[in-house]
């Protein structure tokens, strides 16, 4: 069987803005089919990132292929291929709605004209209305329609739902759900909102300070990130607590909680087990993974 | 916030317009000023002068305060109106004072009266500005509209210089009632709440927000999220339909560079195309006078120096595609298109651009001559005109500006950069008196040579820009 070519590859990309280094020698290959959630603090470069995909942004340094072609020369039917919905949607405020849709449809070969139709009805957008009127949610909405409705292969959504109120947040992971059961799609999508995200990703990326802090699939994460509840059985706990992949400790020499990381869970409970004490060894809830990766635990994965 | 804790940061606008407000507002009457002295001294035109001043300076004072009043936090703080109004009439007295003392103490022989005058005029202007700023929303505009005041300074001077101003600078009463009065009604509008709960939260513009174009949108985004959102008169959505189906057909062909160059000029369409139509028709009706009124001053008899030069002022009509150029060309997604042909129809929108702009330029001729021809000749006050049409090369001038605005875009890449516009206007008006005074065998290869020089650094700059810059995410 050949091996699966990746959908978009970076190789030591590093960007500057002046002297702000927003990326700092990224490399990694986003494969075909996954779903990968970018994770960071603000600032952390997430949107630098995504922005190299499509060759909106072009690295100081390294280089950075999409579709098999330099991102800044893909052709128009790779770039067809790509939805990508920013931050702050850059709409064209002298145009309506519906004017908005027939201007990014005309440079669509792809448009699904029933998808979009569908989306306008259910985001409640009025085609008539000047986008200049939109509430910042409603802006968001459109630009979410019009990446979409493209049927991209790639997706890029960077922080797709930050302006969206509960009800629309709902709709579009719905949405969202229903874009991946089509298959073979790729998505990029970057939030805050964990919660969203561990609904729908298969693979988190965490980037911090412009560095890849980890990009593995959310279940091998949640399989190597472990939290052991420790309580002593006659003498105390040692110290420091032999236990492998050791992040935190917190507690007394009676009764300690342990964060584990980068283990299996087996070598974590052989290890407790070795101790001769009691100890229970449970997962960690995917927001303490993030919060570990991103800011305590400073290591790459 | 400083300027909330400092009673003294009240008395000076804030320091990114101090350049603007020197610049606008007291180089320009200074040097009318010192010209118009050093050619003939006359009362008249310095106090002219000297009260353009004091109205730059009320506006971008007023300004920084309208800014303060408007920043949410200076709601809740205590006696910041009563500290606008003394800095306020600090600085109406202070003007005033210096303007009396300027007018008693520059040699023309003013008496007591005048110098009253003076200073009666200078509080009326400092506090009828301040109004104005602080109750128009387009108060920003006002340092440029005060300077279309200085077309009358020319009369001004002969009313002095024939005595007919006598009366009106003897009589010091009404401008000293009048002054107080003003200032009366400045300080109400300042201290009572009313006006502070209208302004608070509302985007301030003031002077050198015009060169950013980014303020400039986001005001006018502020401005239009409240009001009808209907799409204008029929004329500006069928342009908009037009354009948009063009795309598509040329979508259906595959032809990717032509759909890029059918949305560049759709967002045109939509830039320049007004959405009032009472704006249409103001344009269209004072196109129409203009062209008979310039047409008419241009073939006085009597006048022969500057014949064909104002009615060739009306061929800037012809530039109203270009204008919105530079605001769209860098405002179109980017999504879909490669860089390349990007940069490709971005040649074939300057192209069909300047054809639309001599496609205006030939109505115009056209419309000039059907004048020419119907309309007989006039006379008034005793001078006989006769309406007379522009020269030539108002006809191919407008398209070949192009390369003006395209070099703009080049130099200061950024969406909705409006600093063509500011380029446009002047370079029309240059080109176009040197056409007039220079015998065209040498100014017209000298123009077409400059535009062609402009054509191609933009096109090497741009090129560039398209296979380096990052495009706006």
């Amino acid at each position: 069987m050949s091996e699966q070519q990746p959908i978009a590859r970076l190789r030591g990309v590093s960007k500057h803005y002046g002297a702000t280094r927003a990326l700092s020698d990224v490399s990694l290959d986003i494969m075909p089919g996954t779903i990968v959630g970018v994770l960071g603090p603000n600032g952390s470069g997430k949107t630098t990132l995504m922005g190299h995909l499509p060759g909106l942004l072009l690295p100081t340094s390294g280089t950075v292929e999409t579709f098999g072609q330099p991102a800044a020369k893909l052709d128009d039917a790779a770039l067809g291929r790509i939805g990508y919905v920013s931050q702050e949607p850059r709409l064209m405020d002298w145009l309506s709605v519906g004017e908005t849709v027939a201007f990014v449809r005309s440079g669509r070969p792809r448009w699904d004209e029933a998808l979009c139709a569908r989306l306008l009805a259910d985001f409640e957008l009025d085609p008539g209305k000047r986008v200049s009127a939109l509430s910042p949610g409603l802006r968001q909405r459109l630009a979410i329609i019009l990446a979409v409705a493209p049927r991209p292969e790639l997706l890029l959504l960077d922080e797709p739902a930050a302006s969206l109120d509960p009800v629309a947040r709902n709709d579009f992971l719905r949405l969202l759900m229903e874009l991946i059961q089509d298959g073979g799609r790729t998505i990029l999508i970057s939030s805050h909102i964990l919660a969203d995200v561990e609904k729908v990703v298969d693979t988190v990326l965490v980037i911090n300070g412009g560095q890849v802090h980890c990009h593995q699939p959310l279940d091998d994460l949640r399989e190597s990130y472990h939290r052991v509840d420790l309580e002593a059985v006659g003498a105390d706990l040692p110290d420091p607590l032999p236990l492998p992949g050791l992040l935190t400790v917190t507690g007394d020499r009676r009764r300690a909680m342990a964060v584990c990381g980068h283990v299996p869970r087996r070598d974590v409970e052989d290890a407790a087990r070795a101790l001769g004490i009691e100890a229970k060894v449970r997962g960690l809830a995917f927001e303490e993974i993030y919060r570990l990766i991103a800011t305590a635990d400073g290591r790459k994965v | 916030m400083s300027a909330l804790a400092l009673d003294r940061a009240f008395l000076l606008p804030r320091p990114g317009r101090l350049l603007p407000v020197m610049a606008c507002g007291i180089f320009v009457p200074l040097a009318v000023l010192v010209l118009s002295l050093a050619k003939a001294p006359s009362l008249a035109t310095a106090l002219f002068t000297t009260l353009m001043m004091v109205a730059q300076v009320a506006t971008a004072l007023t300004t920084a305060h309208k800014e303060i009043l408007a920043a949410s936090p200076s709601f809740f703080h205590a006696g910041l109106r009563r500290g606008l109004l003394q800095a306020q009439l600090g600085w109406a007295f202070g003007e005033a004072a210096l303007v009396a003392v300027f007018i008693a103490l520059a040699g023309f022989g003013a008496g007591p009266a005048v110098v009253a005058t003076a200073f009666g005029a200078a509080l009326a202007v400092h506090a009828l500005l301040a109004l104005a700023t602080l109750r128009l929303t387009w108060s920003y505009q006002l340092p440029f509209w005060i300077l279309y005041l200085f077309f009358a300074l020319p009369s001004l001077t002969r009313a002095g210089y024939a005595g007919k101003l006598d009366a009106v600078l003897g009589t010091p009463a009404p401008w000293l009632v009048g002054g107080v009065l003003l200032l009366w009604l400045l300080g109400r509008n300042l201290v009572r709440p009313h006006l502070h709960r209208r302004l608070c939260g509302t985007m301030v513009l003031g002077l050198d927000d015009v060169f950013k174009p980014g303020r400039i949108q986001e005001y006018r985004r502020r401005g239009e999220q409240h009001r009808h959102s209907g799409q204008g008169p029929r004329v500006r959505r069928r342009a908009i339909g037009a354009l948009l189906g063009r795309a598509d057909v040329a979508q259906q062909a595959g032809r990717t560079v032509a759909v890029r160059m059918w949305q560049v000029l759709t967002l045109a369409a939509a830039v320049n195309i007004s959405t009032r139509r009472r704006v249409l028709v103001l344009i269209a009706v004072g196109m129409v006078f203009f062209m008979a009124y310039l047409g008419y001053y241009d073939g006085r008899k009597d006048t022969q120096g500057m014949v064909h030069w104002f009615a060739g002022l009306a061929y800037q009509a012809a530039l109203y595609p270009i204008y919105g150029l530079a605001v769209v060309l860098l405002s179109a997604p980017a999504g879909g298109i490669s860089r390349r042909n990007a940069f490709r129809a971005e040649l074939a929108t300057l192209g069909l651009l300047a054809l639309a702009s001599l496609g205006i330029s030939v109505l115009i001729t056209v419309g000039f001559h059907g004048m020419a021809a119907v309309l007989p000749p006039v006379t008034w006050h005793g001078r006989e005109f006769v309406f007379t049409a522009p020269r030539l090369h108002c006809l191919w001038l407008p398209p070949l500006l192009v390369p003006f605005a395209w070099i703009t875009v080049a130099l200061r890449p950024k969406p909705l950069c409006t600093t063509a516009n500011v380029v446009l206007g002047p370079a029309f008006v240059l080109s176009h008196w040197l056409m007039n005074s220079v015998p065209y065998q040498r100014s017209v290869p000298l123009f077409v040579g400059i535009s062609i020089l402009l054509f191609a650094v933009a096109f090497v700059v741009r090129r560039r820009w398209w296979e380096q810059a990052d495009l706006a995410i």
